[in-house]
């Protein structure tokens, strides 16, 4: 790495100084503004290789992923989209420490990558010019320009990057068109022969720059700390900012001072801080003047705006929203069907392998009951969840989301939020976790509070197999409107609702209580839509199907394995299995006489096995409190089993209901045990209420210790996650017994 | 701020028409925020849906404005119409 291209102020407070890093690791961040196509980028350069974590104390998703060019190993960073680089919260504060080097647990970046939307070049140079202020080597890409082509604007490459001295690359990055491009010039930047032609423009005016260099010093004195020259400035733009926040801890008695030069330069023309766009802005018409040739004003895009007037109105807009979940829902619980038979087959002939290898037996029950059974049932799954996640990431990427943002801000003022909340909670349907931590686009504490303590409501992905389960084994699949939608369908579409409807009260409570005040401001960008990058769409359900797997072979297999040892011992179990090994010998002929009483002997054995083992003897012990909900014991300790994490329950209830023997061995669908099961006086476990019962309470109660976490991360206290936990549980209990009680009423027993 | 003749807030325009933006006023976050989406003074709009929130086009981007934002913005009406 050339020696230009370290910067003095990162230099000192990086932790690998880079003449010790090996030249051919370099550390790249990729900034731009909201909708210009960053992550379709992001993906495009660095494919599979990308990691998803968090930077410590702050809820920024942190984004990182690597490629090798040219011998050049590339880490990239993905810095969330922005608008500025003016941090006025510790979140945005992430983005400039990082490209200042001075993040903690992050390499010093060697350069950026700034992504534009090459269509509307003005205002995203507001940001590249902070990233130049910033002294970070960088490379402009301007994206999109398949549509510059299209258009009659045309934009002088080479004229730009003589202006600006940097290397500017045009892409359609959905495409991957110009990706090579941009590995080659983050290559060449690190070439030491190429001169460092980067311009640097002084924007502020001179008096601006002296009451900078002036703070600058300033703080130095009195804290001892450099503070970097791109921080200095914004102490001094920046009212009520993150930098003023921080140095002011440090150092209170500089607030005088920074208020003091502030009123100078108001007086001096230089008012704070409505000069920072005026001279950005002044810079990016300077740059752009001759470069861009914009057509005579006229009929500019009309086209999409026809498809936006049915979308965003107010009768139609609701119309089609509601439209198209409910087909989302349909189509989900349809598609996923022939998937999901072909996994349960093949957990089947897993099952039987294993029952025809070995011999009855711990380790058998334990691969047979435990795994196979408890695993198996929750892998089944996988197909719908990759489906909900794949319409919700095409929704996303195509714009639908931010239009969905604007119908839905009119209902959501009612209850006092904004329509900021409503993409967080529809992100919420797929998992409360990135719901939570995509509140942080809120500006509003109140609103972004409000909505937090909701989104668990929101029926994510997680609550699907159970909904699906007690569907599917329960409820009647009958067609409805001649066929056009059936009842199974509705049912999951009526619960996917429940939970939406349900945090209107409470959100509603919630803003007349503890967050009382006026509606926050809303200010929001509709991005143009767009066909979706099935490279991005592609990559999220990818993640998402694997961190559901992850999740399945790690604590749903824990869980399991807990579950099934608590089930199975204590407790003597060689007679079962002598009886076992009886039924399985080659003279036992099916449906004879013999084979039956056998089978008889094995149900009874393994019931009374599961009821004196230690998991029964606690589950007749909450049995009263789960009774009136029109539960047994079995479904009271699969619950119980799964407030870690709910989709726990179907491994939970696969286990314990195939560790009872209400059914045959060779039998391992769960749906086929839960039908089958019984009570003790020989009535049915299950009906429709009980079904409805235990899918209202999955559908409210807050069984995800994940989630809690998250939000405690995010309040940076206890008291919101324990509330939550109490509220919705208490709901959920609740509702349940509501549900039971009243489903009764129309049952009748 | 210097103002033109006939400036007026911006909520009271129709569906439709078109002016400048003269004046942006409230706290200096709100004020930054929206320069820094494109909204500032010298800016053409045109009113895309007058509705609760108001969609507002300004330099090609589309964006909307809650009813009680859009009374900090003042603009002087029609001064595009011309140029469209």
């Amino acid at each position: 790495m050339s020696g230009s291209m370290t910067r003095p102020e990162s230099a000192s407070q990086s932790e690998v100084p880079p003449n010790q890093r090996s030249p051919r690791s370099v550390h790249v961040a990729l900034i731009g503004n909201p909708n210009t196509g960053k992550s379709t980028l992001f993906n495009a350069l660095a494919g599979m290789n990308a990691r998803v974590g968090n930077y410590p104390g702050v809820t920024v998703e942190k984004k990182v992923g690597r490629f090798r060019h040219e011998g050049h190993e590339v880490h990239l960073i993905d810095l969330p989209g922005t608008y500025s680089l003016s941090p006025r919260t510790a979140d945005e504060m992430v983005s400039v420490r990082v490209l200042l080097g001075t993040q903690p647990q992050e390499k010093p970046i060697d350069a950026a990558i700034c992504i534009v939307d090459a269509t509307h070049l003005e205002r995203n140079l507001y940001l590249f010019s902070q990233i130049l202020d910033l002294g970070v080597p960088a490379i402009l890409v301007l994206n999109m320009w398949d549509e510059v082509l299209k258009s009659e604007t045309s934009i002088d490459v080479a004229a730009l990057q003589e202006r600006l001295g940097i290397p500017v690359i045009t892409t359609v990055a959905r495409k991957g068109i110009g990706v090579d491009q941009i590995k080659d010039a983050v290559v060449e930047l690190f070439d030491e022969s190429k001169p460092n032609t980067a311009k640097r423009p002084e924007l502020f005016p001179e008096n601006f720059r002296a009451a900078q260099q002036k703070l600058h010093a300033e703080v130095e004195t009195r804290t001892g700390r450099a503070l970097p020259h791109y921080l200095a400035e914004r102490l001094l733009l920046d009212v009520h900012g993150e930098t003023e926040r921080e140095i002011l801890q440090e150092d209170r008695s500089l607030n005088p001072l920074i208020n003091e030069l502030r009123s100078e330069l108001a007086q001096a023309n230089c008012p704070i801080p409505a000069i920072e766009p005026r001279v950005r802005y002044g810079w990016a018409r300077q740059i752009l003047d001759g470069v861009i040739t914009k057509p005579a004003k006229g009929h500019l895009k009309q086209k999409k705006d026809h498809l936006d007037a049915w979308l965003t109105h107010r009768v139609t807009g609701p119309v089609i929203f509601a439209a198209i979940m409910l087909l989302m829902f349909q189509a989900i619980y349809t598609w996923a069907g022939p998937l999901m038979d072909a996994i349960e087959s093949v957990q089947g002939l897993a099952a039987d392998a294993v029952i025809s290898a070995m011999a009855p037996g711990a380790l058998r029950s334990l691969i047979v009951d435990g795994l196979i059974a408890g695993v198996g049932s929750v892998v089944v799954f996988l197909p719908q969840i990759a489906f909900l996640f794949l319409f919700i990431a095409i929704l996303e990427d195509c714009g639908y989301m931010s239009r969905a943002a604007y119908i839905m801000d009119r209902l959501m003022t009612k209850v006092g939020l904004s329509g900021k909340s409503f993409v967080p909670l529809m992100s919420s349907y797929a998992c409360a976790i990135p719901g939570i931590m995509a509140t942080r686009t809120i500006e509003d504490r109140r609103d972004r509070f409000v909505t937090m303590l909701v989104a668990p409501l929101m029926s994510c992905s997680a609550r699907l197999p159970v909904y699906l389960l007690m569907i599917n084994a329960f409820i009647p699949n009958e067609a409805m409107l001649g066929g056009l939608l059936n009842l199974q369908g509705v049912v999951l579409f009526v619960f996917y609702l429940l939970g939406a409807v349900v945090a209107v009260p409470i959100a509603w409570i919630l803003k007349k209580t503890w967050f009382k005040g006026e509606p926050a401001p809303f200010v929001m960008e509709l991005p143009s839509f767009k066909f979706p990058s099935l490279r991005v769409v592609f990559y999220r359900v990818y993640d998402r199907a694997k961190a559901f797997l992850a999740r399945a072979g790690t604590l749903i297999f824990l869980t399991t394995v807990i579950v099934w040892a608590l089930g199975y011992f204590p407790g003597d179990h060689s007679q079962l299995d002598q009886v076992m090994t009886q039924l399985e010998s080659p003279g036992v002929e099916e449906g004879t006489p013999e084979e039956e009483a056998l089978e008889d002997q094995r149900r009874q054995l393994s019931a009374s096995l599961l009821d004196q083992s230690f998991l029964g003897r606690a589950g007749h012990a909450i049995e009263p409190v789960v009774r009136p909900l029109g539960w047994d014991w079995r479904l009271g300790i699969g619950t119980l089993a799964s407030f870690p994490a709910r989709e726990v329950v179907i491994g939970t209830l696969g286990t314990i209901f195939s560790l009872g023997g209400d059914v045959d061995e060779s039998d391992t669908r769960l749906i086929d045990r839960l039908r089958a099961a019984r009570h003790e006086n020989g009535e049915p476990l299950f009906n429709v209420p009980v079904a409805l019962s235990v899918m209202v309470f999955f559908a409210l109660c807050a069984q995800c210790g994940a989630t809690l976490m998250v939000m405690r991360r995010e309040t940076n206290s206890w008291k919101w996650p324990v509330f939550s936990f109490a509220y919705m549980t208490l709901l959920a209990y609740v509702g349940a017994l509501l549900t039971y009680q009243i489903g009764m009423l129309f049952v009748g027993t | 701020m210097n103002c033109g003749p006939e400036v007026v807030p911006i909520e009271i325009l129709q569906t439709g028409e078109t002016g400048v933006i003269v004046d942006v006023s409230g706290d200096d976050k709100t004020v930054s925020r929206l320069a820094e989406m494109g909204i500032r003074c010298g800016c053409e709009f045109t009113i895309k849906r007058k509705d609760c929130p108001t969609l507002i086009t300004v330099n090609g981007h589309d964006i909307l404005l809650r009813c009680g934002q859009a009374a900090m913005i003042l603009v002087s009406a029609g001064a595009a119409s011309q140029l469209v």
